[in-house]
């Protein structure tokens, strides 16, 4: 998955596009065109569709002066040598066998027409054919050029600039359409609702593809993987946001159910980097908060901190049927990503090596993206647990105090019923207190430090005398700056 | 020794290594005894095993097979290796030490032994042994801030990555560079992208008194190791290494492709920039060990410049037209860098003769001319230039990519001449004007002038118009003495090289002219980079440079902030005007487009040759660009100070921001001997660690579509050949018809 890019001699699709533009749209601005290749060429390697395009339409420039009348042998010249150019341009490249394979085969593999390549032989070796002839055929070619090279590459640029979540979002359809209605997921969906029984099966751990799967099906699900994790590379903040939704949606529809949801997203999001699963978890977890909100109705969990490892699903004490669907497939989600997590810093790469199924995630995420929502619930809480008994390896994590002593504040406070929120934000004031101290402190080193900057570079240039000649030489750019890519500003 | 099977030899090999004959009293051993520390080499805390490691060394062998009996009481312990062949190994060992005391036998019976059993396991081993030296409790102390080895003469060491090393006893020739007892350390660079130097052990040296030595020494090593001093005298040759940390070594942080070229990864607990080699793993890489036909011309080369410039018959010489003038040419990859640093450092270290004992000189120096834009020896690519050379040249190309020593140079433009050969060829005679025009040190009693020894580094192109290029320096430079490294110049099937043997015999009749076979012709020569790779190493050893020989490779380029340069036609612009080269009529409005993001040349003219070069363009807000070229002025109107890459153009400001090593002193000191500076665009492409810092979404932080001049998207009918290395489709000159494979 790790590849170079390319150095190109344009700067974006946008100046393409004019190219495009000066050299069919407007026949006048071709000179524009034409001089702008040339410019190209100063860089580097310039695409053969464009550096054909641009010698082509000068030969057909010079054609139409007014001085090509008496100077035919020139022009006649000109038009061979620039079919030639073209046609060995892109026939090249295909000859990567060591013998030379015959040029009407390669040109019938791309597709380009052998009146070409038999015009090019005939420029070469036989005598420069007449003007016309050599006319017509510059003028075929750039006809040629425009519709198989300059359309479908403008196209197909425009396409990978689309916006990207449109293409995360058309794929993931692609990938439930293909893989969604799966038959053999039937059986399990009676005892999906049965909320004592642990969601996570051990059956669910058997991915559905393994890694090598050669069958049909195998292989084109991995790809439908792969392009999704390109995806998600290369615009992980789109996908986090559109993707997301795709895949939480797909758990409400009406006729899917969560479990099975669960078990086609669960590979991808195993395979992607773990940005997605936060940002899924976040959907999950803001979900539950809004329903806590609106549903006055919530059984209280037996929430005793000290029995730690008490089993996932006992802490729900039965589940309304008509709960809201997307607050259950939240918590479906929620709970079979915590207690698939590993907690070590695998990496998708290694994961997929030696097939571990888990989603890599680390405590001190869940727990902060957990304390991000506002007000925490009791749910939370629970999931806190959840994550603790799944996620965390010592014991006396700090983190883990945190999460008891909140857990007992919230049992404590919301038996009364009253004045919730009150020693929590005192507890969080305290910790914000401290934070927006060290903060200070170090605002208040950098201040110094720039001033003793400021001071130095005074005192070096207060050395000059009145009678120096301040000679202006090159200067490092001031002021702020930032990392970014050649060529921007 | 017969082949055995391979477990068995291992274990012969390794007690060969380890172990010694076996003594049966301590007494024979020259070391006192009651004094156990005598001879004391710590243990590094690492060692897991003290008892069966080799205290001491680094080596891998690991002397597992060995068993040790430990009788911590008494005085004597013997080691019993089971195998083929049974060796022992003498303990002495003091109860209150911490130490273990290897105690090795005397050294008339180490070497041959030791050789003759370690090359009959070579094959089998599937490693190969490429030092001689072997590590013993007696001949090598390791701490942590300091290696000191000590040799018996003839033996070998090879040295992987960055190090100092001062010779404190006898001399040692790296490179055929002799360096001999100094106070001067001299940083040696070997990384396994180029041939690694061996250390030889010449042991010819001035006589220094043992007490001179015992202090330097004491003076070297921490305190508690100097007991074991004393052992160290008996040896003939001892050096200090040292690590260096140049920055370089963080290379692989933006070359990605170049990993573990300096030092190996495993070492989590190797706080040294450098690693002993003693074993390597087959395909052994390339090392820098001169064979017969190399030896022996370079004797005779440097002999022949010595007398010239040293002798007493300078007059006779000098009247016979010889001049000390070397010329290397030959196809490429032949060795011809090599050979030239090769001859460099035997003339510069003259024999081991000390500066003060040459008569009539001050200082050894000679001038070395770089005319290979592809892969020049000193400074980037695609610069020719003039560089004076007064210390040995003891690392590959990349770690001398500043203009430091150069005293002259000019932008060519191009990586290789093929591109621009007329253009090549004036600049060749400009730098030779300046050669003879400039070059010349007075003798003491200022008599005559003297000139001094020239080396010139062509371009391997040999077939076609490369040889009349050749044929052309040839007559500007007119050397005495042309090597030729390569195939066999007059073949009974291969005519091409016809013309090449022609020139080169008559172009320059009084010249000796000398064959050389390629380096590295024995068959082991394994390229394991591609020279594309290096020459975008080198590329990149340059941007980020900090100064001579040091590097800051810890950000990429994108971070680097830029110079701020103003271009408008007014009066006040640091840049007087922009040149491109094969300049064809292009575009106001598409300068920029030709010219953002690329690598310039930055050169300073003087102020006169400046108004003769007149800027094109009109009108004072674009681009002042320049319709004469700088290759029409003077040649010592033009200096080149090195290259810039142009970040990004600022029309509303009329700046260019550029990013480049030179130091800001340099442009100080050009702008204000009234000079002006032109930047010139040539055809030297960018390498993609300049633009792109590995991260697969993006640069910087953004994502693709808001980088100009990279794309991710394959592109139809773009040249497929990857920024780096790679699979490539390149243009083709090997394709053949089958008419053509039939008749052979």
């Amino acid at each position: 998955m790790s590849r170079h890019p390319r150095s190109i001699p344009y700067r974006d699709l946008a100046e393409l596009q004019q190219l495009y533009t000066w050299f069919f749209d407007l026949p006048d601005d071709r000179m524009k065109a034409i001089s702008l290749v040339k410019a190209y060429t100063t860089r580097g390697h310039v695409p053969y569709g464009i550096e054909c395009t641009a010698i082509l339409v000068s030969s057909i420039l010079l054609d139409s002066a007014s001085a090509a009348q008496e100077n035919t042998i020139a022009i006649r010249l000109a038009y061979s040598s620039s079919i030639i150019r073209f046609v060995n341009g892109f026939l090249d490249p295909h000859q990567t066998t060591q013998f030379a394979m015959p040029l009407h085969a390669l040109a019938l593999k791309i597709g380009m027409p052998t009146m070409f390549v038999e015009l090019r032989h005939a420029c070469t070796h036989e005598s420069l054919p007449r003007l016309d002839v050599l006319r017509h055929a510059a003028t075929q070619a750039v006809e040629w050029l425009r519709c198989r090279y300059w359309k479908p590459e403008l196209e197909r640029l425009g396409d990978a600039q689309k916006c990207a979540p449109a293409r995360i979002v058309e794929c993931i359809e692609n990938l439930i359409n293909m893989f969604g209605t799966d038959e053999s997921d039937e059986d399990s969906d009676d005892t999906d609702d049965d909320p004592t029984l642990d969601v996570t099966r051990p059956d669910f751990e058997a991915a559905k593809y393994k890694a090598n799967d050669s069958s049909a099906n195998g292989r084109a699900y991995w790809r439908i993987l792969k392009l999704l994790a390109q995806l998600s590379e290369q615009d992980l903040e789109a996908f986090s946001t559109a993707g997301v939704d795709i895949i939480f949606s797909h758990g409400i529809r009406k006729d899917v159910t969560s479990l099975r949801s669960l078990k086609l997203f669960s590979p991808l999001l195993q395979y992607i980097a773990s940005a997605v699963t936060d940002a899924l978890l976040k959907r999950c977890l803001e979900e539950v908060v809004k329903s806590y909100k609106t549903n006055e109705q919530y059984y209280f969990p037996v929430l005793e901190p000290s029995t730690s490892d008490e089993s996932a699903s006992i802490i729900y004490l039965g589940r309304d049927k008509s709960e809201d669907p997307a607050l259950s497939h939240s918590r479906n989600w929620i709970r079979h990503i915590l207690s698939h997590a590993s907690s070590g810093p695998a990496t998708t790469a290694d994961a997929k090596e030696k097939n571990i199924r888990g989603f890599s995630m680390s405590y001190m995420s869940f727990v902060t993206l957990c304390l991000r929502l506002s007000p925490p619930t009791p749910t939370l809480l629970d999931f806190l647990i959840l994550a603790k008994k799944h996620l965390s390896s010592r014991l006396n994590d700090p983190i883990h105090d945190l999460v008891d002593t909140y857990a007992n504040q919230v049992g404590i406070l919301y038996n009364k019923v009253a004045n919730g929120n009150l020693k929590k934000t005192k507890r969080r004031g305290k910790d914000a207190d401290e934070l927006s101290r060290t903060i200070e402190n170090i605002e208040r080193k950098a201040e110094k430090i720039v001033q003793y900057e400021k001071k130095r570079k005074l005192a070096t240039t207060s050395t000059l005398k009145p009678g120096d000649k301040v000679v202006e030489s090159w200067t490092l750019l001031d002021g702020a700056w930032s990392s970014r890519p050649i060529g921007v500003l | 020794m017969k082949r055995s099977r391979p477990q068995a030899s291992a274990k012969a090999f390794i007690s060969a290594f380890a172990a010694k004959k076996v003594k049966k009293t301590p007494e024979n051993v020259p070391i006192d005894v009651g004094n156990p520390l005598a001879t004391a080499t710590p243990t590094p805390p690492r060692t897991q095993n003290p008892e069966g490691r080799l205290v001491g060394s680094k080596t891998a062998i690991a002397t597992k097979h060995v068993e040790t009996e430990v009788v911590t009481e008494t005085v004597t312990e013997t080691v019993i290796q089971k195998g083929e062949d049974e060796y022992e190994i003498q303990y002495a060992s003091a109860s209150d030490s911490d130490y273990e005391i290897l105690i090795s036998d005397s050294e008339e019976e180490r070497p041959p032994n030791l050789i003759a059993k370690v090359s009959d396991v070579i094959d089998l081993d599937e490693s190969v042994q490429v030092s001689t030296f072997a590590p013993t409790g007696e001949n090598l102390l390791e701490t942590d801030s300091v290696s000191l080895f000590c040799f018996s003469r003839g033996q070998r060491l090879v040295i992987k990555g960055q190090y100092s090393v001062r010779v404190i006893k006898g001399s040692i020739s790296i490179c055929s560079a002799k360096l001999t007892e100094s106070t001067e350390f001299h940083k040696v660079f070997a990384p396994s992208t180029h041939a690694i130097p061996t250390i030889f052990a010449d042991g010819q040296g001035k006589d220094i008194p043992n007490d001179r030595v015992r202090n330097e020494l004491m003076e070297m090593i921490p305190f508690e190791f100097t007991p074991a001093v004393h052992g160290f005298l008996q040896f003939d040759v001892i050096i200090v290494i040292k690590s260096l940390y140049t920055g370089i070594e963080n290379l692989e942080k933006i070359c990605q492709n170049l990993k573990n070229v300096w030092t190996s990864p495993d070492d989590g607990q190797n706080t040294r920039s450098y690693e002993v080699l003693y074993r390597v793993p087959q395909p052994p890489p390339v090392f820098v060990t001169p064979e017969e036909g190399w030896e022996t011309r370079l004797r005779i080369i440097s002999q022949r410049i010595r007398d010239f410039t040293t002798g007493p018959d300078v007059m006779k010489s000098r009247s016979e037209e010889f001049r000390p003038r070397i010329l290397i040419c030959g196809p490429k990859s032949a060795g011809k860098s090599t050979f030239a640093r090769l001859l460099t450092n035997s003339l510069i270290t003259s024999a081991g003769l000390a500066p003060d004992e040459i008569p009539n000189r001050s200082t050894v120096e000679l001038v070395y001319m770089e005319l290979d834009p592809g892969q020049p020896e000193f400074g980037p690519s695609g610069v020719l230039s003039l560089n004076v050379i007064d210390s040995p040249m003891l690392g590959p190309s990349l770690t001398n990519a500043t203009l430091s020593n150069s005293l002259k140079s000019f932008h060519f433009g191009y990586t290789t001449p093929r591109d621009a050969p007329q253009d090549y060829i004036r600049y060749v005679d400009k730098l030779m004007s300046h050669y003879n025009n400039d070059l010349h040190r007075f003798t003491d009693d200022n008599a005559r002038q003297i000139e001094l020894p020239l080396i010139v580094n062509t371009p391997g192109w040999t077939k076609g118009q490369g040889v009349e290029v050749l044929r052309q320096m040839i007559g500007i430079t007119k050397p005495s003495i042309i090597v030729y490294i390569g195939p066999r110049l007059v073949q009974p099937d291969m005519d091409t090289n016809f013309e090449l043997a022609e020139v080169l015999r008559t172009t320059s009749p009084n010249a000796s002219l000398s064959e050389l076979a390629p380096f590295g012709d024995s068959g082991r020569k394994s390229a394991k980079y591609p020279a594309a790779d290096l020459r975008v190493a080198q590329t990149m050893a340059y941007f980020h440079s900090t100064g001579r020989q040091t590097w800051d490779f810890c950000k990429p380029l994108t971070a680097w902030r830029p110079y701020i340069v103003r271009y408008s036609n007014g009066g006040d612009a640091d840049v007087h005007g922009i040149e491109i080269l094969g300049y064809e009529k292009i575009l106001e409005q598409h300068i920029a487009a030709a010219i953002n993001g690329t690598v310039v040349g930055i050169s300073a003219v003087s102020a006169d040759a400046a108004l003769k070069i007149r800027s094109a363009s009109t009108g004072d807000s674009s681009l002042p660009i320049l319709d004469t070229s700088t290759i029409d002025a003077d040649a010592d109107a033009v200096n080149c100070l090195g290259l810039g890459i142009i970040r990004a153009i600022d029309q509303d400001t009329k700046t260019l921001h550029i990013l480049t090593p030179i130091s800001p002193q340099t442009i100080f000191h050009a702008v204000s001997s009234s000079n002006k500076i032109i930047l010139s665009r040539g055809r030297l492409p960018l390498p993609i660690w300049a633009a792109w810092d590995g991260d697969q979404s993006g640069v910087a932080r953004r994502p693709w579509r808001e980088v100009p001049y990279l794309s991710v998207d394959e592109i139809i009918g773009a040249d497929v050949r990857a920024a780096v290395g790679g699979q490539s489709l390149r243009f083709r000159r090997n394709v053949m018809r089958r008419s053509q494979h039939v008749r052979t």
